[in-house]
Order: structure tokens, then sequence, then C-alpha cells
């Protein structure tokens, strides 16, 4: 959204480490030494294996950790806390239960103090993108599971972010939810050339989305690869191609499984 | 159901507003249908075997005074032209001025107790500072019985409403204060973030957040509250309050008149309830998400 060329770097990690103490007193190091950066407008995936420090990461660049050592930047500024220039996508909808739908998503234009008709104007579009137009006065548990993660996309981008980061928004999800919820989270960011950072599990869904994927590996965390994926929008998960990217990811990231 | 979403064109309506009626407020209209015959059956098997034990004398009545005895008091209580009995008690008539003295204490002490409680509550639970400055006093305070308050609230303030509205707003406070700070304590780390993120300052966070998520246990600090706003003002009645519901029920004591002493504590009982019954309704209304969240009502 904001402005500058593409390719250009939104987001910049120089050296980062983290290390946590568990509660048996062992250290655990999470991230050791992440130099990687992530493009404008550019959809960039993290995948790699249960524990290689991904939501770490994530939770760093949007500023609710600090790192031990080393230098997070975002166009060029360091980053200290949670900005609303970086929009977060959480696993959980983490909607805010007393608040309807509509003011769930207002809440961020309402706190920022933010123009009223720009903010209504974006907010339903969004919300008639996913179809929910018609759930605006309902409370968040009064939707189902899938419909309050499309609620809790649009309350982000209604929100106006030049960054999004997402940490597995749709892991919990049923196969079709989750593959209508991919197709509408590549239109909604897609038109407006997000910048996006996106955490998951699933191959299939970092492939799906990708202009740029970043493999990590565990113990410690490390960036293993970086692959751009060149492939035709829309994608089609049948497509040859998409299965040869499928089988070097696979080979990519399998050994680290098995080495846990 | 059905017959009420199909509109005068015949068509079905997927109007979602009236779902939301549905869904939002917990309608309960009154009906003879809906009363519960259970809810009344031990109450009433109680009076029953009371009545029995005044009716063939298993205790002497000035242990176990008969239910009519203690509606005659109760009458006399609160207008003595009722029943004439000829020689006016002590309470005679007291009853107006008695229910508005005990429910000023109450009430005022509670509302004073239980605001301070909420600020002071979420200022501690939120700042770590405000909990460093204050709460080793209050945890060292709060394993005193508060009722060891009282000779000290007499002699301090003297005879009358300061004593007791002291020991009200006191035992008030010490019962909501632990819940607030727990309530504002365990508010989701993740709606915190998700806050931040959307472009929220603390004071924000904390007024449209942290508030809002912390009132179930807020309510639940205040239910508890009002239970022992009633039990202190009691007290100080009976000992430092020459009127009242308290006075009324510690005189009994010293006539030996139990009929003016179950009278008493049925009307004590009665407010105390009718109390307790307000809060729930006002938590049930501003608690519509927590409790559809748990599925269950309050
Ligand atoms: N709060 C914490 N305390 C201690 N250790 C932690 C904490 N958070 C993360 N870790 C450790 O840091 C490592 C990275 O965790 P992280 O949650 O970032 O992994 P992840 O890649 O997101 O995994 P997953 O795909 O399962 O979500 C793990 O080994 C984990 O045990
Ligand atoms: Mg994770």
């Amino acid at each position: 959204m904001g402005s500058g060329t593409i390719g250009h770097p939104a987001i910049e990690s120089r050296q980062i480490c983290k290390t946590y103490i568990g509660t048996d007193r062992r250290k655990s190091v999470a991230l050791a030494g992440i130099d990687v950066s992530f493009n404008k407008g550019q959809i960039t995936l993290l995948v790699g294996p249960s524990g290689c420090g991904k939501t770490t990461l994530l939770n760093m660049i949007a500023g609710f950790e600090k790192p031990d050592s080393g230098e997070l930047l975002e166009h060029g500024m360091p980053i200290i806390g949670p900005d609303p220039r970086r929009g977060v996508i959480f696993q959980d909808p983490n909607l805010f239960p007393w608040l309807s739908v509509w003011s769930n998503l207002m809440f961020g234009p309402k706190m920022r103090g933010e123009d009223r008709t720009a903010a209504t104007e974006r907010a339903e579009s969004l919300l008639s993108m996913v179809g929910l137009l018609k759930f605006r006065d309902h409370l968040p548990h009064q939707l189902s599971g899938g419909m309050r993660h499309r609620i809790a996309i649009v309350r982000t981008l209604a929100n106006a972010p030049e960054i999004l980061l997402a940490d597995e928004p749709f892991t919990a999800l049923d196969e079709h939810t989750r593959r209508k919820l991919q197709h509408d989270f590549y239109e909604m960011v897609s038109r407006t050339r997000q910048t996006v950072i996106f955490v998951t599990h699933n191959i299939e869904e970092a492939i799906y989305l990708a202009d740029r994927m970043v493999v990590m590996s565990p113990s410690p965390g490390r960036v293993k690869e970086i692959i751009d994926i060149d492939l035709p929008r829309p994608r089609d998960i049948l497509d040859l191609r998409f299965n040869e990217y499928r089988k070097l990811l696979f080979n990519l990231i399998t050994p680290d499984v098995i080495a846990e | 159901m059905l017959q009420q979403s199909v509109d005068n064109t015949g068509t079905v309506a997927a109007n979602p507003a009236d779902d939301t009626d549905d869904l939002v407020a917990p309608q309960r209209s009154f009906s003879w249908r809906t009363i519960d015959p259970l809810k009344f059956a031990l109450p009433f098997a109680i009076l029953i075997a009371w009545g029995a034990a005044c009716l063939y004398r298993w205790l002497p009545p000035i242990l176990l005074p008969s239910p009519l005895d203690v509606v005659d008091a109760l009458l006399e209580w609160i207008n003595p032209s009722w029943i004439s009995t000829g020689h006016p008690s002590y309470y005679s008539g007291t009853w107006v001025a008695d229910a508005l003295g005990s429910s000023f204490r109450a009430v005022v002490g509670f509302a004073v107790g239980s605001a301070l409680a909420v600020a002071i509550g979420v200022a501690v639970g939120w700042s770590s500072t405000m909990e460093r400055a204050i709460d080793p006093t209050v945890q060292i305070l709060r394993p005193m019985p508060r009722t060891a308050l009282l000779p000290f609230a007499i002699i301090f303030f003297g005879l009358g409403n300061l004593p007791a509205l002291f020991l009200v707003v006191y035992g008030v406070f010490m019962q909501v204060y632990l819940q607030v700070v727990i309530g504002v304590k365990l508010v989701s780390r993740d709606w915190r973030r998700a806050a931040a993120m959307l472009g929220a300052s603390d004071r924000q966070i904390l007024w449209h957040v942290v508030i809002p998520g912390a009132l179930p246990h807020i309510f639940a600090g205040l239910r508890l509250g009002v239970a022992y706003a009633w039990t202190m003002m009691i007290l100080a009645e009976m000992f430092a309050v020459p009127s009242g519901f308290g006075y009324v029920l510690w005189r009994g004591y010293e006539f030996m008149r139990m009929d003016i002493v179950i009278a008493g504590m049925i009307m004590l009982g009665f407010f105390g309830y009718l109390s307790d019954r307000i809060v729930v309704l006002i938590a049930r209304r501003s608690l519509v998400w927590a409790q559809e969240l748990s599925g269950t009502q309050l």
C-alpha cells in the first residue's frame, strides 16, 4: 500500500538471535542468526518444520517480542514495538468477543482516530468480498469458526496496514474452508499489492500463495533456503509445475523433520 | 420458528436481524408455565415443619414462635395500626426508617467500596509499579477478619452512620479488590496484542480491552461484595447505630423476642437477595458475550 518500488525490502532481519530459557532452565536456541529480507509488494511464505522459530521471528517483526541480538528494520527504521503499519493475523481469530463484528472491524480506525468515512468504505468493501456483510451486527460467538477467521482477516486489512503478518491463520480449519479462505485471502491482498509475510506448515498452501518462500530449519532456527515461486496466477494445485515445487519443498523439509 | 422466517411473499427470508434478536438477548418473559415448582418445594417443606413444630409444642414458643407470630411481629414493625395489640414495642412502626437507614448504609458503603476496589484493583493489575506500591499492604490486611475492625471503628468514629459506612466500605473493598486484580491480570495476552497491532495506545488498551475483558471477574467480585456489604452493615448496626435492621435484631435478642428476631432475619434475607438480583441482572445484560462463550447463564 505504501509508496516505493516493488522488490525493495520492507522488513530486514540482520543476524537476529533469540534464546529461550525453558521452565527446566534448559536453553533452547529459537533463532540463530537470521539474515533475510522481505520485499515490498510481495507475498513471502515462511515455512519449515515445527519448532524452527517461525512464530518467534514473526512475533519479533510484529514488535511483540524483542531479539536478544541483531537488527530488525522496517523500511530502514528499527522495530521497537507493535505498530498499526504492521498488521497481524493470528492463528486464532482473536476477535474481541464483547464487540459486534462491525465494531471489531472499526476498532483499529477508531483507536487511531482515522476518518470515519474512509474506514467505513474500506471495511464494507472487504466485508462484502468475504460475503459477510449481513453479519455485521452479530457478535463473534454467533459465527462459525470459518466466518470468524474471515472477520479476523478483514479486521486486520480494514486497518490498512502496510505490511501484513500472518501466523498459520488457516491451520485449524477444514480443507474446504481453508481452500476458500486461501482464495479470498489472495484476492484481498493482491488487489492492493499488499506486502505479506505468511507462516504455514502446509506446503500446498505455501506454494499456492507465495511469490517467494523462505525455508527454515530447526535446532537452532536458521534460514535454509530461499526460493522464488515462478508460477502463473491463479494457481492450480493439480498443475504439473505446482507438483515439482511440492517435490522440491518436500525434499528440503523432510530431512529436518526426521532429524528431530 | 420456521413460520416466522417465511415472509408475506411466501419466500424464506434470511433475515440476520431476526436471529440476532434471538441470540443477543436471552429473553425471559414471565408466564406461569416458567415457574419451576421444584424451586418452592424445599421452602414449603421447611414452613410446614416449622408450623408442625409449633402446633405440637416440640419446642417452647420462646425458642420457636409460630409463623403467625412472626407475621404479626412483621406487621407491627411495618405499621402497628394493622394489628392493635395495645402495647407498642420498641420496633412498632419503625420499619420504613429501619429499611431506609440500613439500605442507605449498605448501598452507599457498597458503592464507595466497590468503586475504590475497581479503580485501585485495575491500577494494580495493570501497572507493576502500582502493584509494588499497594498490593503488599492489602495482602497484609486481607487475612485479618474484617469484622475485627468493629471496635476500632466505634472508638475512632463514635456511634452513628460513620463507623457503619467505614466498615462496609472496608469490607466490600477487600472482597472486590482481589477479583478485580485477578480479572485484569488474566485478560488474554492475545487480545492485548491484537489491540496493539491495530494501533491502540496503552491507555486505549486498558479502557477498550482490559476492562471489558476483566468484566466477568469484576462482576463476580461485585456479587461477593454486595453480600458482604449487608454483613458488615448488620454488624455495625448491632453495636454502633441506634436504628436499622441490625439494631432491631440485637434489641430483639436483648428482650428475648424471637418473633422479631426471625422477622428481622427474613427482612435481611429479602433485602440481601434483592440486591444480589440487581447485580446479577446488570451482569446478565453486560456480559452477554461471556455467557454465550461459556454456554451458561448467570
Ligand atoms: N515462550 C517460550 N519459552 C520457551 N521456549 C520457547 C518459547 N517460545 C518458543 N520457544 C522455543 O523456541 C523454538 C521455536 O518456537 P516457535 O514457536 O517459533 O516455532 P514454530 O516454527 O512457530 O513452530 P510451529 O510450526 O510448531 O508453530 C521452539 O523450540 C520452542 O520450544
Ligand atoms: Mg508457530
